[in-house]
């Protein structure tokens, strides 16, 4: 369903070049929920960006649902729903008006639009909060405007980043559950996060980033096998260690942290 | 779970329209635009006018003593006049009956001050405003009076002093007549008869009524600031870019979306800063002091309206452009902040007093429709400068448009990079094929100026340095070629744009020109006959003025001179712009027939500029004429076909009007405007169709996806 192939995304900072992703591969199949896990700075959300057509690659491709994203944005923006933190509301409209706004930029019927959201708003548990202001809810509830913002066009690939930041144990439970649901659905979905307790609950298989490079990639078990930790928050530690053995290295000081 | 359905049929106008009203709800719901939108003009204007009320009130009261300036021919005659004049003033102060007189200096009992002419006459003198009233003894016998009051009368104390000194002349007269005669009696000649004598005074306009468009003009600008800053930066600044930019629509179409958004809320803020402006100068019963005797009417209120919306078409585009660049409110503000106190220089200089509106202010953006909007108050409206004012800020709006289509939304603003500006200006490192809509936009936000300022310019200078026909016409064939060939180069030079795709330069199949040589030499006739057809009688009478008039001038020029600086020059130089430059720049990102007929549209407004004439009627045969020329380029995928039927179409014409007697002979005059005869059309009809239709054999339907898909964007060469 999303095949990554040798992805690269250089940033020019002045007259430095920064390597965000680096020849990055990776598959996901429809009814996988594939984690991307990396410290901050890893590429994840650059990578989620470059598979939605929302910044062009250095070099490499992806292709969605046999759709190449360079060749066909358009085709591919139709198949995916994104769902990020960093999404904000429309503070005028009221979730309502802007989840069908958004059918509209997806060119749905209305009558489907206004039914869907309904039934997001039911599914997601905001249904009494669909005719407030989107100013006046509180970031949990905003999180699942935006959920089923990313859903209402009921995309085979869902794109999630950090889906759970700012929810509550409910809200999380609600999007763990969904996850689930999407599973079953034969979707096929990336989450990226560095919570690693959520990604063990919701992802099948993981691709651990490091400085945009693919550091390891598996399921949990082949991880721990792999890298003969017996969890994933060593594992975790083990990239958070690379990264500082590097920046030691930069500065000139030979001295190793483990 | 149903599947989703999506709609039938994609229309951009509906995509654009849904998005411009989520635009519009969230804009309207927003008190700080409505601030700006309804209390501003409702404060503004009100609070504004109080205080010219009190401005004129303060300078009638600061004013109060009434000196008037007499001039005089010389000391001697001002000496004789002022001994009628002292008669008349006595009898004025006995008819008081023993009341104290006014006190001096006042209206009732004015000051005086004697003015003699050194270098200019006492005409020149009122008239500049140097005296307020001049006066001269009448000479001969058709003389209505033994003086002569030369007063301005657009001055009202010029006026006054007229009125006053004239009361105190038929007072000496009275005082006169009952003293010497002892009541009327004709046979004595009277020694202070008088008549009035108004001084042609220039159009200077008063700074006030500038003021007016000024005002407005400026507060269209504000309630589109705070909108634009908001669609743009805003949506950034709040995250919602991205579900913009994830969702399966164009950037460019989203962008429409927000300047329809945009321009609906500076159009309302110009029609409620229009209503409280006009409403506020005549509550306060200012409008003759700002409007003049003549007031406004309902039709020069509806054209400002006009000039008011393309402005705030012009100033949305512009804004939308500058705050595409922000990442954030308080980026876009630092932005916005520059380009108001930029867009309040020329305004000032539109306060210049006795500044005359000419074709090359018409085409500065902000001083065009500051002047014209004056020219429509003070009763001057002239059609030419308001179609250029019109026309220069459409295309510098469009240039804005397609800039800030380049930037809205792009991975570097996104992501926070350091590009953008950079981006925009940095010279391509990679040859590419075509050029982009941006840079068609900004070579027609530069032709078009230029295009009318060159022309003018060409034309006062062969006129003043006395060049002959002849010359001119090999001047305005250079300017073509600066214009049309050297402007386009420049663009192509600084773009690294690779000239054979971006000009269509591939050697077209004989058929292909033999098709160009059969319609050029025929197709004359159908422009020649929409021509008429759109004419109408009182038109067709100007335009046929304007072309004898040019036919007397040409008649002298050689045939071969003609030929090569109105058929040959400017069709080659045309085709390589319109065909060539902008047309392979549109096809990048329209379809076919969309391309096509804009390059035709812009062609066809080219030429409706026939010397100081604008002739809209022009725009249609032009227009056909331009449709076939794009078709033809598209079809073969080359220039030369058009190029070719271009040239042979205009040097037809060119022959046909050197050798009008022979035509006259033969019942056909070209400058009568009449119907070609029906035998022409029918011999014409047959080289048409035969030509259309090699046309479509010769465009070989590869060639011409060939060409599109050079076409792609960013493809090295």
């Amino acid at each position: 369903m999303i095949q990554a192939n040798q992805l690269c995304k250089r940033f020019s900072r002045g007259n430095t070049e920064v390597i965000a992703v680096d020849n990055l591969s990776f598959t996901v199949e429809p009814g996988e929920a594939y984690g991307l896990l990396g410290p901050n700075g890893a590429g994840k959300t650059t990578t989620l960006r470059m598979i939605l057509g929302l910044i062009e690659p250095t070099s490499g491709g992806v292709v969605v649902d046999g759709f190449d994203v360079a060749a066909d944005p358009t085709e591919v923006k139709r198949r995916i729903g994104y769902a990020s933190v960093s999404v904000g509301v429309y503070p005028w409209l009221t979730a309502r008006e802007m989840l069908l706004f958004v059918g509209d930029l997806y060119e749905l019927d209305r009558e489907y639009s206004i039914d869907r959201v309904d039934q997001l708003a039911d599914l997601l548990g905001f249904r009494k909060l669909l005719d407030r202001r989107c100013a006046t809810l509180s970031s949990g509830e905003k999180q699942r405007v935006n959920l089923a913002r990313a859903l209402i066009h009921e995309p085979p690939v869902m794109l999630m980043d950090e889906p759970t930041t700012g929810l509550d144990v409910l809200g999380s439970s609600v999007i763990f559950d969904y996850v689930s649901f999407l599973r079953e659905q034969k979707k096929a979905v990336i989450v990226c996060t560095h919570r690693l307790d959520e990604a063990e609950r919701i992802c099948s298989r993981f691709g651990l980033l490091h400085e945009g490079k693919l550091y390891r990639e598996g399921t949990v078990d082949e991880l721990l096998t792999d890298s003969q930790h017996t969890n994933l928050t060593d594992l975790f530690m083990e990239i958070l260690c690379l990264g500082a053995a590097a920046t030691q290295s930069d500065n000139g000081s030979t001295a190793s942290i483990r | 779970m149903k599947k989703p359905k999506q709609r039938s049929r994609r229309s951009s106008i509906g995509s654009t329209m849904r998005l411009a009203t989520k635009e519009l709800l969230e804009i309207l719901r927003d008190r700080r635009t409505i601030i700006t939108l309804v209390m501003m003009p409702l404060l503004v204007y009100p609070l504004m006018g109080i205080v010219v009320q009190k401005l004129m009130l303060q300078t009638v009261s600061q004013n109060t003593e009434v000196v008037y300036r007499l001039g005089f021919e010389d000391e001697p005659e001002a000496e004789r006049f002022g001994k009628i004049f002292r008669q008349g003033q006595a009898t004025a102060l006995q008819s008081l009956g023993g009341l104290e007189p006014p006190k001096l200096g006042t209206a009732q009992n004015p000051r005086f001050e004697s003015f003699f002419p050194e270098m200019l006459t006492l005409e020149q003198l009122v008239r500049l405003g140097q005296v307020d009233l001049g006066i001269t003894r009448g000479k001969g016998e058709n003389v209505g009076g033994r003086y002569r009051l030369l007063h301005n009368p657009k001055s009202d104390f010029s006026y006054n002093a007229m009125q006053f000194i004239g009361k105190r002349l038929r007072l000496a007269n009275d005082q006169f007549m009952w003293q010497i005669t002892g009541g009327p009696n004709r046979k004595f000649e009277l020694p202070a008869t008088y008549q009035e004598v108004a001084v042609e005074v220039e159009a200077g306009q008063p700074t006030l009524l500038t003021f007016v468009p000024l005002m407005l003009v400026l507060m269209t600008i504000t309630g589109a600031v705070y909108p634009a800053i908001d669609v743009t930066a805003g949506e950034r600044e709040r995250g919602t870019m991205e579900i913009l930019v994830a969702a399966p629509v164009s950037r460019l179409l989203v962008l429409i979306g927000k300047f329809v958004a945009v321009f609906v809320v500076a159009t309302l803020t110009a029609i409620a800063n229009l209503i409280a402006m006009v409403v506020t100068i005549y509550a306060l019963g200012i409008d003759i002091v700002i409007f003049g005797e003549a007031g406004v009417n309902f039709e020069t209120l509806s054209t400002i309206f006009v000039l008011l919306i393309v402005l705030a078409a012009f100033f949305s585009a512009t804004l939308l452009c500058l705050t595409s660049f922000a990442r954030s409110f308080k980026e876009a503000q630092a932005y916005l902040i520059p380009l108001m106190l930029v867009a309040f220089a020329p305004g000032l200089v539109s306060l210049t007093p006795n500044l005359q509106t000419s074709n090359f202010i018409a085409v500065v953006p902000l001083v065009n429709m500051v002047m014209v909007g004056r020219d429509l108050l003070a009763g001057n409206p002239n059609t030419v400068h308001i179609s250029i004012a019109i026309i220069s800020t459409l295309l510098y709006g469009l240039l804005a448009l397609s800039v800030a289509a380049r930037v809205f939304g792009t991975d570097a603003l996104l992501m926070g990079g350091k590009s953008g500006w950079s981006d925009l200006f940095s010279r391509q490192k990679p040859m590419t094929q075509v050029p982009e809509v941006s840079n068609a936009m900004f070579f027609l936000a530069i032709l078009f100026p230029a295009f009318i300022v060159l022309s003018g310019l060409t034309s006062n200078l062969a006129g003043k340095q006395g060049a002959s026909i002849e010359q001119r016409l090999w001047i305005n064939a250079s300017v073509t070629v600066i214009l049309f060939v050297g402007l386009p180069w420049v663009f192509c030079t600084i773009g690294r744009l690779f000239l054979p795709t971006t000009f269509f330069h591939r050697r077209p199949s004989i058929v292909a020109l033999i098709a160009a040589i059969l319609l050029g030499s025929s197709v004359w006739t159908l422009a020649y006959e929409i021509e008429v057809f759109s004419l109408s009688n009182n038109r067709m009478e100007e335009f046929m003025k304007v072309f004898e008039e040019m036919q007397i001038n040409l008649n002298q020029i050689p045939l071969w001179v003609k030929l090569v600086c109105l058929a040959a020059v400017p069709a080659i130089c045309e085709e390589l712009a319109f065909r060539g430059f902008l047309m392979s720049a549109f096809a990048r990102r329209f379809s076919a027939p969309v391309t096509i007929v804009t390059t035709a549209l812009l062609f066809g407004l080219f030429h409706i500029f026939v010397g100081n004439l604008i002739m809209f009627e022009r725009m249609i045969p032009s227009t056909f004429i331009g449709l076939l020329l794009g078709y033809i380029c598209m079809r073969t995928g080359s220039i030369y076909p058009g190029m070719l039927l271009h040239v042979v179409h205009n040097g037809l014409l060119i022959t046909l009007a050197h050798h009008e007697e022979l035509l006259v002979q033969w019942g056909v005059g070209m400058t009568e405007q009449e119907h070609l005869p029906i035998t022409w059309l029918a011999a014409a009809a047959v080289p048409i169709c035969l030509g259309i239709l090699l046309m479509v054999f010769a465009g070989d339907n590869n060639k011409v996806a060939t060409v599109s898909d050079k076409l792609q964007p960013h493809k090295a060469v």
